[in-house]
């Protein structure tokens, strides 16, 4: 019963706040206090509780657990920010239906099933992705997420369908690469893994900010879950079928990659989406390193990840509502009018890049230090891309808030959003500072997988 | 009779990426649905033969819907037009050689690499649907052929759910069959969109 509460609760409320969508306070306060409702039932259903409904069924790992929390504080924060700095309308009730079909997903059991959630989840989010009154480039943007969505769950149910057939056939080696391609194919479109990285970009810089954050969180947490869930189902996908090297190279190609591609970039959005994409290559190596100490890095960077973005997206947020420019070569100076936020980009891309002592740091630091145990050159390529990443990201944010000729536009910070964006940096510092309790709640999920060292 | 099934679910869906009138387009579409529930009865179970049908055929209600409300908001000629510009060339002759290409390419394939544990027409219809799908992808310029290949994709995801990795459970099947309705809205937004798009440009223009 917790469980179905747990999914249904956010979808009920997502139609009872679309009802009284006009009535904002109203609807923002209703979806914080059913978010603080969803938190204390995580809290409370612990792990190991399920639900059985027919052959399907919901059941909560500790993984689940840690997710699902982060979520639901990414979902808040998004809610009491959206209601400051306009974003999409009915925002609350477009992200509480989000917020239902990811748990769902989460929870899902059975593989298949979770492909198809994934998939009803990306086609939920779409909702926050459809602006229909902005035309031209939104479109084209709401077109590539829709191809993204069929797509992945189109490889991930065919290579979902071939696990049983290659048990039967052991020897059949092909049809065991093709099911790791397939798999490769479906995650990486949902990862934004280059080559399949165009919809992120895009996403961010046509989307409201709020919206993006939710987005790349949702598809993100869901997927990652899911291709831990797989390994854990099917383990000898990492080392039969060179999963693992699959892994390793789509890791060190998505670093280097992004990291090159965020150079060239204007778009603000643009640019830290590439950050995103940069992270999402660091947790996927944590993850082909097949240790312990990889996974507990690759489950906290993700964790990071989430914060970061939605600490960085925040601010970026003021900033181009205030200047409405979104060039970053266009914008110098911007110290002094938006102190908040400028301090917000600044933590916010520390903490994505691993820099001390944020929390990004220690999460970086664990998988550096399982690379480093099997190859120096790996560590010194994954360096690079951190190195071209950080200067483009640095680069970014000294024009814009240190550059000569000030933008003469007078730029106002909204209150609220400052204080929202203060408690994002804080808690990036904080975890930062003191990793451990969320490390030891990280490592004691990980120690319940079976992984292989690599050989 | 299995054989005649196959044939003509080449030329349904040879028809449905192919043709520039959008009703035989959709009637494809429709009969394409039909025909692979017929070509799966005797392996998938009954629910999801049901439930594959009925969100075909709600799919090609959705569309069909879709295109006649946008047919009399923008001139009907126009649209048709529209249809014709989504390849890249319009010669008839160009369009059923590269078909003509595909089936082989997918024949081939579905010879030397079946897919396990099902029957060669299954596995033939998987990968044509499949790669038809793919090539309206890979070579449209708008909306409407798009669509026609992420439907034809979605039916390729049922189609291999229903018949390779069988499971008889209504709370799969129902959510297989949301999730290719709520992707038959997703285009009907994807198409007005397109629509709006090209309004937004006229004016600025």
């Amino acid at each position: 019963m917790t469980l179905a509460t747990l999914v249904l609760l956010p979808l009920i409320a997502a139609a009872v706040t679309f009802l009284l969508r006009d009535r904002p306070l109203l609807t923002s306060g209703l979806a914080l206090g059913i978010l603080a409702i969803e938190a204390n039932i995580m809290r409370l259903a612990g792990s190991q509780a399920r639900l059985e409904i027919g052959p399907a069924s919901l059941v909560v790992s500790r993984f689940d657990t840690i997710f699902i929390i982060l979520f639901i504080a990414v979902a808040a924060f998004a809610v009491a920010y959206a209601h400051w700095v306009q974003q999409l309308p009915d925002f609350p009730s477009r992200l509480l239906l989000v917020l239902g079909c990811t748990i769902a997903t989460i929870l899902a059991e059975n593989p298949f099933l979770a492909v198809f959630l994934l998939q009803l989840t990306g086609l939920a989010t779409l909702c926050l992705v459809y602006i229909p009154q902005a035309g031209g480039a939104s479109y084209k943007t709401f077109q590539k997420y829709v191809i993204l969505v069929v797509l992945s769950a189109f490889f991930l149910v065919l290579a979902y369908s071939l696990f049983d057939s290659y048990l039967l056939y052991r020897d059949n080696i092909l049809l065991a690469k093709l099911i790791v391609a397939l798999l490769a194919a479906g995650f990486g479109l949902r990862l934004a893994m280059v080559p399949f990285h165009l919809w992120l970009t895009d996403l961010s810089e046509h989307l409201p900010a709020m919206s993006t954050v939710i987005v790349v969180t949702s598809a993100n947490l869901a997927a990652l879950l899911l291709t831990l869930s797989m390994f854990e189902w099917q383990p000898w996908l990492l080392k039969v079928a060179g999963g693992d090297r699959l892994l390793l190279v789509g890791s060190i190609g998505a670093i280097l990659g992004t990291a090159i591609l965020a150079l060239g970039e204007k778009n603000l959005y643009r640019i830290f989406a590439y950050g995103a994409a940069h992270s999402s290559g660091f947790v996927l190596l944590g993850l082909a390193s097949g240790t312990a100490v990889g996974l507990a890095g690759a489950m906290f960077e993700a964790l990071n990840q989430s914060l970061a973005l939605l600490v960085i997206f925040m601010s970026l947020g003021v900033i181009t509502h205030g200047t409405t420019e979104t060039d970053w070569e266009h914008l110098a100076g911007l110290r002094f009018s938006l102190p908040i936020s400028g301090l917000g980009l600044l933590i916010g891309t520390l903490s994505l890049l691993g820099l001390p002592p944020l929390a990004g740091f220690a999460s970086q630091w664990m998988i550096y230090s399982v690379v480093a145990q099997h190859s120096h050159v790996l560590v010194v390529a994954v360096a690079c891309g951190s190195a071209v990443a950080t200067f483009a990201m640095l680069r970014t944010f000294l024009k814009v808030f240190f550059g000569q000729s000030p933008t003469s536009k007078a730029v106002k910070e909204p209150l609220q959003p400052k204080v929202l964006i203060l408690m994002g940096s804080a808690l990036l510092i904080v975890i930062g500072l003191a990793p451990n309790p969320v490390l030891d709640a990280i490592r004691s999920a990980a120690a319940g997988f079976l992984h292989q060292p690599w050989s | 009779m299995i054989v005649i099934l196959t044939v003509l679910l080449l030329f349904t869906v040879g028809l449905a990426i192919s043709t520039d009138k959008v009703r035989w387009l959709i009637l494809g579409l429709a009969a394409h649905y039909l025909i692979v529930t017929a070509l799966g009865s005797k392996v998938a179970y009954p629910g999801w033969l049901a439930s594959y049908l009925v969100a075909g055929l709600v799919t090609c209600l959705v569309l069909f819907l879709t295109m006649r409300k946008l047919a009399v908001v923008v001139r009907a000629k126009r649209f048709e037009t529209r249809a014709q510009d989504e390849v890249p060339q319009s010669d008839t002759s160009y369009r059923l050689a590269a078909l003509a290409l595909a089936a082989i390419v997918t024949y081939s394939l579905s010879e030397s690499y079946p897919l396990p544990d099902i029957s060669g027409e299954l596995s033939f219809a998987i990968y044509w649907i499949s790669a038809a799908g793919l090539f309206s992808l890979i070579v449209s310029r708008g909306a409407l052929r798009t669509s026609i290949g992420l439907l034809m994709i979605a039916s390729a995801s049922q189609l291999v759910f229903g018949v390779i990795n069988v499971k008889d459970s209504p709370i799969y099947y129902s959510i297989s069959a949301i999730t290719a309705i709520l992707v038959a809205l997703a285009i009907s937004f994807l198409l007005a969109g397109e629509e709006l798009s090209d309004q937004v440009d006229r004016r600025d223009t």
